[in-house]
C-alpha cells in the first residue's frame, strides 16, 4: 500500500511541470552584426537624420538608423542597435523632422540622397562589427 | 459494566495527505487560468463597445454638424488646443463636462480641470488597461507636466509616416502626414473617406500613456520627458500622429512591427525633433495577440498583432486607393 501514492505523487509532478519545457519559436531573422558610421554636412556632424540601408538584388528588410548629436548612427534591423545582415547595400540618408507644429514631419535634407538610385551612397557589411566610412552631403 | 477499550483510530498516513492536496492544488491550477481568460474576455468586450460608443458619437456628430470633429490649434503660436473627443462630449451623454469647460483658453488652465477635463470618463477606458490611478499633464504648466488630467485610451491617426516608404515597408505615394481619420484644424467628411469607411481606422488602442510600455512590460514610469507624449482625454497630443511603427524591442523607431510592441516613443527632450510638440505614441493595446479597432463605419474589430504593417498603413489611410486583403 506504500508505494502507489508515491508512484501517483510523480506522476502528478510531472503533469504540474512537463507543459514549461517548450522552446521559443524559431524566427525567420537572419543573422545580423553590429554597423555603425557617421553622417557629415562638409565637416559638420549631421544630428537626428535617418540612416537607411538598401540590400542590393533583395527585397528583404531594410537596416536603417538614426544619428545622434555627434552625427554617429547604429544600424537597427529587428530590434533595437541589433546591426545589419552581410552583404552589399545602397545608401540613403533622409532627415524628418517636423518646423510648423500644423505641418507635420518633413525631409529637411535634397531630396536625391533619400532615393538609393541617386544618393551615390554604398556599402558593405562584412561578418562581424563593422564601421563604415562617413557619407558626406554636399550643400 | 464493560468497559470500551479505545481502539486506535484508523486515520491518513501523510503521503496520503499530500496526494490530496496535490490534486487540490493541480485542479486550482487548472481552474485559475480559465477565470482569468473570463476576466480579461469581459474587459475586452468592454472596450469592444466604449469603442462603438464613441463610434456612434462620430456619426451621430456628423450631420448635424456637417463633418467630424478634429483636433483644433488655431495657430501654431496659439496656446489654446482642443481635441476632436471635447467636442464629441455631448454626443456621448457627457453634456456635464462639456458646459463646464471653457474652450477659449487652454485644457490646462486651471477653470477647465476641475470639473472638467480632470474628469474620468468610463467610455474612453479600457478595463484591461492599467490606467484610472495614472493622469496626464502638460508641458505648458510650471513645473511642466504636473497630473492634472484623466487619461483616455484611444487614439486615432493624423496620417502614415514617410519614412515607411524610404524603407519599403508601405504602398508608394501613401505615406503623408495628412490621410488619416482624424484631422488637424480641417473638417473632414465623411465624403473624404474615399478608401470606403469600412476600410479605414477611426480609432484605436494606445494604452498605458504616459508611461512607457514595451512587448507587455512597464519600461519607464512617466517624469519630465522620460513619457510618452500623450494620454489624457483632452489633449490633442494624445493623437497617435502618424503611423511609425519600430523594431521588435520598442526602442528603434521606424520600423516594421507596429501593433502591441511600445504604446510610444519616451520623449527624451521636448519638443522632439521628430513629433516637434505633438504625440508620440504607437498603435497598444492590454489584449492578447492584438488591439481593438473602430472603423470608421461604426463597426469594431480586433486587429491581430501580427497584422502586416503595409496592412495597417492601407487601413489608416482615409484615401491611399489601397487594395486590401482580410485582416481578420
Amino acid at each position: 500500500m506504500y508505494k502507489r501514492p508515491a508512484i501517483s505523487c510523480l506522476v502528478l509532478l510531472a503533469l504540474a511541470f512537463g507543459p514549461f519545457g517548450c522552446g521559443k519559436a524559431e524566427s525567420d531573422r537572419k543573422p545580423t552584426f553590429a554597423v555603425e558610421g557617421r553622417v557629415l554636412e562638409g565637416t559638420k556632424p549631421v544630428a537626428n537624420a535617418t540612416v537607411v540601408f538598401h540590400p542590393v538584388g533583395d527585397a528583404g528588410v531594410k537596416p536603417r538608423g538614426k544619428t545622434d548629436a555627434n552625427g554617429v548612427y547604429k544600424l537597427t534591423t529587428y530590434d533595437g542597435d541589433d546591426g545589419a545582415p552581410a552583404g552589399s547595400y545602397r545608401v540613403t540618408v533622409e532627415l524628418w523632422a517636423t518646423v510648423h507644429a500644423d505641418a507635420g514631419p518633413v525631409n529637411r535634407i535634397p531630396a536625391k540622397y533619400s532615393r538609393p538610385e541617386s544618393s551615390g551612397f554604398a556599402a558593405e557589411v562584412a561578418e562581424g562589427p563593422t564601421t563604415i566610412e562617413p557619407f558626406v552631403l554636399k550643400k | 459494566m464493560v468497559r470500551r477499550i479505545p481502539s486506535r483510530r484508523r486515520g491518513f498516513t501523510l503521503i496520503e495527505l499530500l496526494v490530496v492536496i496535490a490534486i487540490i492544488a493541480i485542479l486550482i491550477g487548472l481552474l485559475l487560468p480559465a477565470v482569468q481568460k473570463v476576466r480579461e474576455a469581459a474587459a475586452r468586450s468592454t472596450c469592444t463597445n466604449n469603442l462603438k460608443q464613441l463610434g456612434l458619437g462620430f456619426h451621430n456628430f456628423h450631420d448635424p454638424n456637417n463633418g467630424l470633429p478634429s483636433n483644433i490649434r488655431p495657430s501654431a503660436t496659439s496656446t489654446v488646443r482642443v481635441r476632436w473627443l471635447t467636442y464629441l462630449l455631448p454626443y456621448l451623454e457627457q453634456d456635464n463636462v462639456y458646459n463646464n469647460v471653457n474652450l477659449n483658453v487652454n485644457w490646462h488652465q486651471p477653470v477647465n480641470l476641475a470639473p472638467g477635463f480632470s474628469t474620468r470618463l468610463k467610455v474612453v477606458e479600457c478595463p484591461s488597461a492599467p490606467n484610472g490611478q495614472i493622469v496626464d499633464g502638460a508641458p505648458d504648466t510650471s513645473p511642466a507636466w504636473t497630473n492634472i488630467v484623466a487619461n483616455g485610451d484611444y487614439s486615432g491617426f493624423y496620417g502614415v509616416s514617410p519614412e515607411l516608404e524610404t524603407l519599403g515597408l508601405i504602398t508608394p505615394g501613401t505615406g503623408r502626414v495628412n490621410n488619416g481619420a482624424i484631422s488637424k484644424t480641417t473638417k473632414l467628411r465623411f465624403a473624404d473617406f474615399t478608401d470606403g469607411l469600412s476600410n479605414t481606422i477611426h480609432l484605436t488602442e494606445s494604452a498605458g500613456r504616459p508611461n512607457v510600455y514595451r512587448n507587455g512590460k512597464l519600461a519607464v514610469t512617466a517624469g519630465g520627458n522620460n513619457r510618452v507624449n500623450g494620454g489624457g482625454w483632452c489633449r490633442p497630443a494624445s493623437e497617435l500622429n502618424v503611423l511609425r511603427g519600430s523594431s521588435a524591442d520598442g526602442l528603434s523607431f521606424p520600423g516594421q512591427y507596429a501593433i502591441n510592441v511600445t504604446n510610444g516613443e519616451a520623449l527624451g527632450t521636448y519638443p522632439h525633433p521628430y513629433y516637434n510638440v505633438d504625440g508620440t505614441g504607437q498603435v497598444y493595446g492590454f489584449h492578447t495577440g492584438g488591439v481593438n479597432v473602430l472603423y470608421a463605419d461604426g463597426s469594431v474589430r480586433f486587429l491581430r498583432s501580427t497584422t502586416d504593417i503595409r496592412t495597417l498603413a492601407a487601413l489608416v489611410t482615409r484615401n491611399g486607393g489601397e487594395t486590401l486583403a482580410n485582416t481578420d
